[in-house]
């Protein structure tokens, strides 16, 4: 039996996305279908007629927190997402009490485009380099400082980088620092920008597809590189249910692995280190597997990862794999690297939240090797009370976190 | 045996000493004194010597911060690692903090591409622009299935990341960890270092002396390897030291931020069951720095009061320069030098002296010391380390 100090509720959320800026719009597109997917140009080449990517519309931060001073765009979606969380979650923070609401923040690559800027200017113009001082060249430490001078947050502040993985990192850092008494409240945040070093990256692996994203579909043809941000306030379930907060679900599991097997780690048939994230976060949600009601797939539409993620659900979770609804929001947002994994959880809470399960786009042909139910093109009303999401990132990043429908729901 | 005690039984490095725990700590012997960068046209300490890399071809990455951080592993830890069986494997992870986060791997990507064109980029090359790409290497070539985890919080991201480490074995999560820190100085970190004002402009690092003039960066690999008192104890393996948990803070400016980081070290001293009359050396954050190292005398003032004339303060900087990220975790290695394996002091009886500081050259035997990292970015951390029969 779970303590009830080791219980961890979600009481807010925020997201900036490609396919809406909020939860509630947010929410609006995926039900839709809605496509987040734009082309973006480059003042370089990368090899592609057209650089196809998720970037965030309209964004301005000033529509969230006003008079901020310059920071990266990076920094400035992961305020956004965060400040939207605070909100949602009717959390009241008290000066004299800001040292017990923290931040982890989860990212792939950092707040990295400002500095690109830079460095171009100063290549260019031949002007002073820029100062060593500026949090500017602290591409990782930048958004939990601003998260944290924006919000009024003076608790424990912490940057994960676990490439695409890292949000799920996040959640399950926030959650520890919750239970070990660290904190009474925490902002699990994820955010990542599109850099001309990722779009490059991506295309120059052959990763990036043409023109969609296509997550478990026979012609899928890779993944899209997008933007994005979104957060969850994290609390100990008896602290947000004595202060009547209102609890969009419970998060009752995570489990972290590294993908340590060298150069087989990322063939299809080792899927061990997906395996033991899995068995890790089962394992500290006291579930059992065939208690998954739906999985919230890593789903990047790339030959390899959708096959392999496959095949690791039928491994773990036998004939009841075939039950289970599976979908990738990936093929209306595209791929936000580090900032995925919230992103997703954002989704799972919304369908605990709503009953409704977002469609898999772009949808066309059924591929063998993923012969899982997908939820496809439409989403599907139903009732679950347990999902899974996956996060698996370059390098072997495994993070799997569970949530579950509040008996209160 | 205690399940809830976390035990220091390896560590290594890879710094202008040279490569491994014996070439830190046998220059930590020889004293802390005389030290400064070789010439005066450098501004920086010596960059890490390439051979150990370039002679094991095991050790290879095209990464040369990742090489040199598998080199340091490979050096003192290699053996033990290599001796785990698969199943223990599962229960080793490792957790890196950087401040600069793989800069060099990712502007070497980025220039290559915006000054030759795209199709001059290595392709397999792109992971590597990710600030937990050495962190990866690590777990990959040791076949280490546990977590797997960068810190990045700025200055402070080394001991953060052995914080880190320290929580996740003492929840069961994890029965090992390597932790510590890894930063290189590259063109872009040195571009930006050198116009930055923070530099020494006579090409000395003093720390806490009345005529230091600033700091100068050094590059640097350090890591623990970390286990539950409970496993190193069934296994029969030498606890070098006992470990408290990390204590950090954000927002510590040099000017108002003395009381939240006096705060966080007196967290950092529960942690380990100590209080400040236990301490008998810092290993303290000190660069030469004008008002980081003023700052730092006013924290110590607070922390120890009266008592702070008969501690140790033994500011490693002066050995290996501004390690960024890498330089807690250098601290901490000196720290477990100092509680097991530094000679016994001559005299019993410690010297009280009348100044405000004592800055002796040579590091003595203690039992319990002290450790924490400040930066010009705010960032503040700071654990304990013990004697494991202290």
């Amino acid at each position: 039996m779970m303590k009830d100090s080791d219980r961890i509720a979600v009481t807010g959320m925020g997201v900036v996305s490609p396919i809406g800026i909020g939860v509630d719009a947010f929410h609006q597109g995926l039900t839709e279908g809605r496509d987040g997917i734009t082309d973006l140009e480059f003042p370089w080449e990368t090899g592609t007629k057209a650089n196809r990517a998720g970037a965030v519309k309209g964004f301005d931060l000033a529509n969230f927190v006003p008079d901020q001073p310059r920071m990266g765009r990076a920094s400035q979606l992961a305020v956004a997402a965060a400040a939207e969380a605070l909100h949602r979650s009717g959390y009241d923070v008290d000066p004299a009490e800001a040292d017990r609401f923290g931040a982890v923040i989860g990212t792939a690559m950092g707040d990295v485009t400002e500095f690109e800027e830079d460095w171009q200017e100063y290549r260019r113009s031949g002007a002073s380099a820029p100062d060593g001082r500026s949090r500017q060249w602290m591409r990782l430490g930048n958004m939990g400082d601003r998260i944290s001078e924006v919000l009024g947050l003076d608790g424990p502040n912490h940057t994960l980088a676990a490439a695409c993985a890292a949000g799920n990192h996040a959640i399950a850092m926030s959650a520890d620092l919750l239970k070990n008494g660290s904190a009474n409240a925490m902002l699990a945040v994820g955010a990542d920008v599109i850099s001309f070093v990722d779009m490059l990256g991506f295309n120059r692996l052959m990763l990036q597809a043409p023109e969609r994203c296509q997550p478990f579909d026979l012609n899928r043809k890779g993944t899209i590189v997008a933007e994005g941000s979104a957060a969850l306030v994290l609390e100990r379930l008896e602290d947000a249910t004595r202060r009547g907060a209102r609890i969009l679900a419970e998060l009752t599991g995570y489990g972290i692995s590294c993908d340590a097997g060298g150069a087989f780690a990322s063939s299809l048939k080792d899927t061990r280190g997906m395996r033991m994230a899995f068995k890790r976060a089962v394992r500290s949600a006291q579930m059992s597997p065939q208690e998954t009601d739906h999985v919230n797939m890593h789903g990047t539409g790339t030959k390899l990862n959708d096959k392999k993620e496959t095949r690791f659900l039928k491994e773990v979770l036998g004939d009841h794999a075939y039950q289970v609804p599976i979908n990738s929001i990936k093929s209306m947002i595209g791929h936000t690297q580090g900032a995925a994994p919230l992103l997703e959880a954002v989704a799972c809470v919304l369908t605990l939240e709503h009953d409704v399960i977002y469609p898999t786009t772009n949808y066309e042909t059924p591929d063998p090797a993923c012969d899982l139910d997908c939820v496809t093109n439409q989403p599907r009303e139903i009732r679950v009370n347990t999902i899974v999401s996956n996060s698996f990132g370059i390098g072997g990043n495994n993070a799997i976190v569970i949530f579950k429908r509040w008996k209160g729901q | 045996m205690d399940s809830g005690r976390v035990v220091v039984t390896g560590a290594t490095a890879y710094t202008c000493c040279g490569v491994g725990r014996d070439a830190f700590w046998g220059r930590l012997g020889s004293g802390l004194g005389g030290n400064g960068a070789p010439s005066e046209a450098a501004r920086a300490f010596p960059p890490l010597d390439d051979s150990a890399i370039a002679s094991d071809r095991r050790l290879w990455s095209p990464h040369r911060l990742a090489a040199h951080t598998l080199a340091a592993i490979q050096r003192d830890l290699g053996e033990h690692l290599a001796s785990l069986s698969a199943e223990q494997r599962e229960r080793v992870g490792v957790a890196m903090g950087s401040a600069y986060g793989n800069l060099g791997a990712y502007f070497d990507y980025y220039e290559t591409a915006t000054e030759q064109g795209y199709q001059c980029v290595n392709p397999t090359h792109f992971p590597l622009t990710l600030p937990s790409a050495p962190t990866y290497e690590v777990s990959k070539a040791y076949s280490l299935w546990g977590d797997c985890a960068t810190l990045g919080c700025g200055l402070s991201a080394g001991l953060d990341a052995i914080g880190y480490a320290v929580d996740a074995i003492l929840r069961g999560q994890e029965a090992a960890m390597l932790a510590g820190g890894l930063d290189e100085l590259n063109e872009y970190a040195n571009t930006i270092l050198q116009s930055s004002g923070l530099l020494s402009p006579s090409n000395r690092i003093r720390p806490f002396a009345a005529d230091r003039d600033g700091t100068l960066p050094g590059e640097a690999v350090a890591i623990l390897l970390l286990e539950s008192a409970q496993e190193a104890e069934a296994a029969g393996r030498e606890a070098l030291a006992e470990i408290g948990r990390v204590h950090t803070a954000r927002g510590v400016d040099w000017t108002s931020g003395l009381p939240k980081a006096a705060e966080t070290i007196s967290q950092a001293l529960r942690s380990a069951d100590l209080e400040p009359g236990d301490v008998g050396a810092v290993f303290p954050s000190a660069s030469g720095d004008g008002s980081g190292d003023e700052f730092e005398m006013a924290l110590l003032g607070e922390v120890f009061a009266e008592r702070l004339p008969s501690v140790h303060v033994l500011p490693v900087k002066a050995v290996t320069g501004e390690c960024f990220a890498a330089s807690g975790p250098l601290q901490c290695l000196a720290a477990v030098y100092a509680v097991a394996r530094a000679p016994e002091a001559a005299s019993e009886a410690r010297p009280a002296s009348e100044a405000p500081l004592q800055l002796p050259d040579t590091i003595t035997r203690q039992r319990s010391v002290l450790i924490y990292s400040t930066g010009y970015d705010g960032t503040f951390a700071a654990v304990a380390v013990k004697s494991p029969t202290a």
